[in-house]
C-alpha cells in the first residue's frame, strides 16, 4: 500500500467515526452532517499529510477515499430516505405485522412522501403558497428549468 | 513539506476517459427505442459498457495490479456519483413536484399537484410502485386490502433496518 492509499483509508475511517458521533449530537441535521464531514475529511486527509512532509498521489488518495465514502453515502442515503424501509418498520409494530393499504398510503405516501416534500419546497423557498395555490419562486423556476433541460438531454419523460 | 503528485498511470487515464464519456453513452442509450423510459436499465447497460471497455483497454495496456486497483476504485466512485445524480433527476420526488409546478405555469393547489404528479399518474402511482417493489422482492405479501411482512425475509429486513437506524443514531419515524 502506498502512502496515498493509507491516507485515503485513514481519512475514511476518521470520517466514519466523526459521522457516527455527530449524527447523535445533531439529529435534526443528519444529511448536512454526513456531507459536511465528508468534505472536511477529504481535504484534511489530503493536505495534513502533505504539510507534515509526506508526498501523496492525488488520484490514488481520491480513488480510495471516494470509493469508501461514496459507498457509505449511498447506503446511508438509502436508509435515511427510504420510504419503503419505513413502511417495513411500520408493519413490524403492528399485530401479525400487517396493516391496511389505506393506512400505509395515507401515512407514507400522502404525508411523508408528498406533504413533507411540499414543506421542504416551501422552507427551501423554491415555491411560495398563495390563496390560489403554490407558485414557484425565481429560485424554484431556475431549478425546475435545469431539471427539465437534463430530462431533455437524457430523454427522461417522467420523474418520480 | 511534502508534495501532491498528479501523475496518472494508463489504467487511471482510461478510467478518466470512461468517466468523461459515461454521460454521452447514457444520453445515447436513453434514445434507443427498446430502452425508452427504462431509466434503471439505461444506467445499468451504460455501466456495463463502460466497465467492459475499460477492462479491454487495460488488458491491451498490460497494467500492473496496483494500477488496476486504483483505476477500478476511481471508476466505481464515479459510477456511484453518477447513480446519485441519475436517481435524483429521474426519481426525485421533490424535483418531481417542482417540475409539476413548472409545467403547469399557473398556481396549483395541493390536490392539483397530487393529481398532476408524474404527468398525471398521481400519488397512487407512488404507492403502487412501492408495493410492486416490496412484493416483488418478497418483503411483503398482499392479502386483499392488507399488506403484511413476509414471516422470514420481511421481518428480518425490518429488524435489521431498525438496528441500523439505532447504530447510525437516526430517528425512527413509524412510532
Amino acid at each position: 500500500m502506498t502512502s496515498a492509499m493509507i491516507s485515503g483509508a485513514a481519512a475514511f475511517a476518521i470520517y466514519l467515526v466523526a459521522t457516527l458521533i455527530f449524527l447523535r449530537l445533531m439529529r435534526d441535521k443528519s444529511a448536512a452532517v454526513v456531507v459536511t464531514i465528508a468534505i472536511v475529511a477529504y481535504f484534511g486527509g489530503l493536505f495534513i499529510p502533505v504539510l507534515k512532509g509526506v508526498t501523496l498521489n492525488f488520484w490514488e488518495y481520491t480513488a480510495v477515499f471516494s470509493c469508501f465514502t461514496l459507498t457509505f453515502l449511498m447506503a446511508f442515503g438509502a436508509i435515511y430516505k427510504s420510504v419503503s424501509l419505513r413502511m417495513l418498520d411500520f408493519l413490524l409494530d403492528h399485530p401479525n405485522h400487517a396493516a391496511s393499504k389505506h393506512s400505509l398510503m395515507t401515512r407514507y405516501v400522502a404525508e411523508e412522501s408528498f406533504e413533507h416534500r411540499l414543506d421542504v419546497i416551501l422552507q427551501s423557498r423554491f415555491a411560495a403558497r398563495f390563496p390560489d395555490g403554490f407558485v414557484l419562486t425565481r429560485k424554484g423556476r431556475a431549478v425546475a428549468r435545469a431539471v427539465t433541460c437534463l430530462h431533455a438531454l437524457f430523454a427522461i419523460e417522467r420523474i418520480g | 513539506m511534502g508534495a501532491l503528485q498528479f501523475t496518472t498511470s494508463t489504467s487511471i487515464d482510461y478510467a478518466l476517459w470512461v468517466i468523461a464519456g459515461f454521460p454521452f453513452v447514457l444520453g445515447a442509450l436513453a434514445r434507443l427505442p427498446g430502452l425508452k423510459g427504462r431509466n434503471a436499465g439505461q444506467f445499468a447497460i451504460s455501466t456495463c459498457l463502460g466497465t467492459v471497455l475499460w477492462i479491454a483497454l487495460i488488458i491491451r495496456a498490460d497494467a500492473s495490479p496496483h494500477d488496476v486497483e486504483i483505476g477500478l476504485m476511481l471508476l466505481a466512485s464515479a459510477y456511484l456519483m453518477y447513480l446519485e445524480i441519475w436517481a435524483l433527476i429521474s426519481r426525485g420526488y421533490t424535483l418531481g413536484v417542482l417540475v409539476t409546478l413548472f409545467t403547469a405555469r399557473r398556481p396549483l393547489g395541493v390536490d392539483e399537484i397530487a393529481a398532476r404528479y408524474r404527468r398525471g399518474d398521481g400519488l397512487s402511482w407512488i404507492m403502487r410502485h412501492r408495493m410492486e417493489g416490496l412484493i416483488g422482492t418478497g418483503l411483503v405479501a398482499s392479502h386483499g386490502d392488507t399488506l403484511a411482512l413476509t414471516p422470514f425475509l420481511g421481518v428480518a429486513t425490518a429488524r435489521i433496518y431498525r438496528f441500523v437506524l439505532l447504530a447510525l443514531g437516526l430517528a425512527r419515524t413509524s412510532r
